[in-house]
């Protein structure tokens, strides 16, 4: 075969051309850390990159959710927490009543509060939402008089695609169904003011009932907790799982890259070597 | 007799021989770097005459060409052409979807159901309810302005399109002007090697085009035409070809306008080059992308469409979130834009503020087989359309590159037949340039035997 100069030349050309290519190409996966930049560097595997990013981004959001309701949980359970504490108070009062006549005007004084309080810790709130009004969360559940005014709304916490935990923890359930505490310490307050201690241990009663019906919501929203603990711990597992495989799919292997690099840069010269080789003589030189 | 004239006679015709020779080496050396140029080459042929006229012959220059390989290698150029602007066109596709950076409408569709499920923890948060228009603004606005640039390629290719049946009339216009001028030369016995070379040249600027058949005839002069058989170039005069609107604005017909003005749409019959990539980037793979994103977005806005005017916002009303039903005219509901609390968290039957049906609802529609049949979510059928876009540009870049490639050892073939090899010209010049030296010298010899003969006087 014939070989002209501009054969020469093109051929070197062509593949100087390539080389520095394929040194961009590596230069920008070691720049940008990544293997896939993009879709046609590896089609399904963008496909794959981007459906798994989409599922890290719900799990991170079931994650957010489990914080927003375990916020939640603290707060209901600091709520009863509290109540059970002046429920206690209020069965002392009960159980001692009998035994200081003359006390009777204060302590009923004193169970007053304890309703006030009652009340008012029935009427929390968490974020400017209501805990137990249901779904009716603008207005404050409980008015003064123990009515309630809330709804029957539960509150669900989505944990994960097909899982949800869920607080039923409206006013009604939680303070009047069983028993209603409001009704409770009224009468005692009513008894004690009479003097009547034969109302007074008649309420002794609906009060412990009222406070296992308390321990019994408390214990279910403890194993609410439980739950959500359970799932955010799957989903740690589950995310950090989901990362490798991301990372695998789509960073770039460093020292392999960085090998290729050194690699291509000295096939570079040494096409830039052969070039000037092949290019230098001409029988022009060689002449006169 | 050999008279010592007839040695001048020799000599003469010797010196002139040499003399074009070497005018031939200094026109391939002129030329070696010149695209499509073919390096010719002198025959020299004895003169055997009587007494007077002997030596060697007129000079015969050749034009080194071989016509097969010029065929294959038009034909090359053509599906290079298709592969290269096909390429060029995918990859400003590419550019559109770009999902890198984390950016893209992958991202954004995330964040906007996400925004849903921030909705559902907390249905009657301000923020969330704005956080959540900003973020179904952010997807919108994304889905419009991949509509909007994908309509805008669209019309670039268009434009193209008509840029390139432009160039492909002024280059069968220049064909027929040589067909012309090689006509007259060969008439009149002049040189017309040049202007071949201008016209094999031009003939693949025109493949690379379009894909054309050509041949020559008798009277040298070439006959192209495009693959339908209809002539674009016949002895002197051409065809034009011509765009005019189609059933979309963006998407002109390509037409033939025989001598009496009649139109032929052609669009479909062209099968290769250039013109035939920017067709198919125009008329099918925009297109495609797009009527898959008008049915992704079509389909979220009648999903959450339909969750949401059933549920009620804090105020008790009932709206649609989006408006519109393509990628293109999406919009989130205006009079939702105005009042964050019109957004439907809650259905008809639960208490409000704290109702959170809907948004938990609206929430599960990403992990929902909503689409293609119930065989895929939203999330995944956008993969899948990245996924093909990024194939088709590597089908199209392997392609282009397996072409290049084909073209390349073509042109290296051509190159090897008619391209100028400085070394070999050196040889020739060196050569003519003695026998030009040795022939003067005959001359000399001649003169002095003539004064050798005249002095004997």
């Amino acid at each position: 075969m014939r070989v002209t100069h501009q054969t020469g030349s093109e051929s070197v050309l062509s593949n100087l051309r390539r080389q520095r290519g394929q040194i961009l190409k590596t230069q920008e996966t070691i720049a940008s850390g990544k293997r896939v930049n993009r879709a046609s560097d590896d089609p399904r595997g963008m496909s794959r990159i981007l459906d798994t990013r989409q599922l890290l981004s719900s799990l991170n959001q079931y994650q957010r959710n489990i914080t927003q309701g375990e916020l939640r949980i603290d707060a209901l359970e600091t709520t009863l927490a509290t109540v059970d504490d002046f429920l206690a108070r209020a069965r002392n009062i009960v159980a001692h009543a009998g035994q200081d006549t003359d006390m009777q005007a204060v302590l009923a004084d004193e169970v007053a509060k304890i309703r006030e309080q009652v009340v008012q810790l029935a009427n929390n709130r968490l974020n400017d939402t209501y805990l137990f009004a249901g779904n009716n969360t603008a207005t404050a559940p409980f008015l003064g008089d123990g009515t309630y005014t809330g709804d029957s709304g539960s509150y669900h916490i989505r944990v994960g695609q097909t899982s949800e935990v869920v607080l039923q923890v409206d006013g009604n359930t939680v303070f009047k169904d069983t028993e209603d505490i409001f009704l409770i310490l009224e009468e005692l307050q009513i008894a004690l003011e009479s003097g009547d201690s034969v109302q007074v241990q008649s309420q002794a009663a609906p009060l412990a009932r009222f406070q296992e019906h308390l321990q019994n919501v408390r214990a279910e929203i403890g194993g609410s907790r439980d739950q959500m603990e359970t799932s955010a711990s799957y989903l740690d597992n589950f995310i950090h799982k989901m990362e490798t495989y991301l990372a695998d799919m789509e960073e770039a292997d460093l020292t392999e890259a960085v090998l290729a690099l050194q690699l291509q840069n000295t096939v570079y010269e040494a096409a830039l070597v052969a070039a000037g080789d092949l290019l230098q003589p001409s029988l022009l030189q060689f002449l006169r | 007799m050999a008279t010592i004239q007839n040695i001048l006679g020799i000599g003469r015709t010797a010196l002139l021989a040499q003399q074009k020779a070497i005018d031939i080496t200094g026109r391939n050396i002129a030329n070696a770097d010149t695209e499509g140029y073919s390096r010719q080459r002198v025959t020299f042929s004895t003169l055997d005459g009587n007494y007077f006229t002997s030596g060697v012959a007129g000079v015969d220059i050749e034009r080194v060409y071989d016509r097969y390989l010029e065929n294959q290698l038009s034909s090359a150029i053509q599906t290079s052409g298709r592969w290269e602007s096909q390429q060029d066109g995918l990859e400003r596709i590419e550019i559109l979807f770009d999902e890198s950076s984390g950016t893209g409408l992958s991202a954004r569709l995330n964040a906007f159901w996400n925004g849903w499920m921030d909705l559902a923890n907390d249905p009657p948060g301000q923020v969330q309810r704005s956080q959540l228009l900003a973020r179904s603004q952010e997807m919108v606005s994304l889905f419009n302005a991949l509509a909007g640039n994908l309509r805008q390629l669209q019309n670039d290719t268009n434009a193209g399109i008509q840029d390139a049946v432009e160039s492909i009339n002024r280059i069968s216009g220049q064909l027929a002007d040589l067909n012309g001028q090689i006509r007259q030369a060969d008439l009149e016995g002049r040189d017309s090697n040049g202007m071949q070379d201008s016209r094999t040249q031009l003939l693949k600027d025109l493949s690379e085009l379009i894909d054309v058949t050509s041949y020559e005839k008798a009277d040298g002069t070439l006959s192209v035409s495009i693959a339908s058989g209809m002539s674009l170039v016949e002895n002197t005069g051409f065809t034009r070809l011509d765009t005019r609107p189609g059933m979309d604005p963006l998407q002109d017909d390509i037409v033939w306008v025989d001598s009496q003005g009649n139109t032929t749409v052609i669009t479909n019959q062209i099968i290769d080059g250039q013109l035939k990539g920017q067709i198919e980037v125009r008329d099918t793979v925009i297109p495609d992308i797009m009527g898959r994103l008008d049915i992704l977005a079509g389909d979220i806005i009648s999903e959450v469409n339909t969750l949401h005017v059933n549920g009620v916002g804090l105020d008790g009303t009932q709206n649609d979130f989006f408006t519109g039903s393509s990628a293109s005219d999406m919009a989130v509901n205006p009079v939702i834009l105005n009042d964050p609390g019109k957004v439907a968290a809650a259905d008809p039957a639960e208490g409000l503020p704290g109702g959170n049906n809907v948004a938990l609802a609206i929430a599960d529609l990403q992990a929902a087989l909503t689409m293609n049949g119930g065989e895929s979510t939203f999330g995944q059928y956008y993969s899948s359309l990245v996924g093909d876009i990024g194939s088709a540009l590597q089908t199209a870049s392997t392609n282009s590159l397996y072409q290049e490639d084909i073209t390349a050892n073509l042109a290296a073939y051509r190159e090897s037949v008619s391209g100028v090899s400085l070394d070999e010209e050196m040889v020739n010049l060196i050569k003519y340039q003695n026998a030009f030296s040795a022939a003067a010298q005959l001359i000399n010899v001649a003169d002095e035997m003539m004064e050798t003969v005249v002095n004997m006087i």
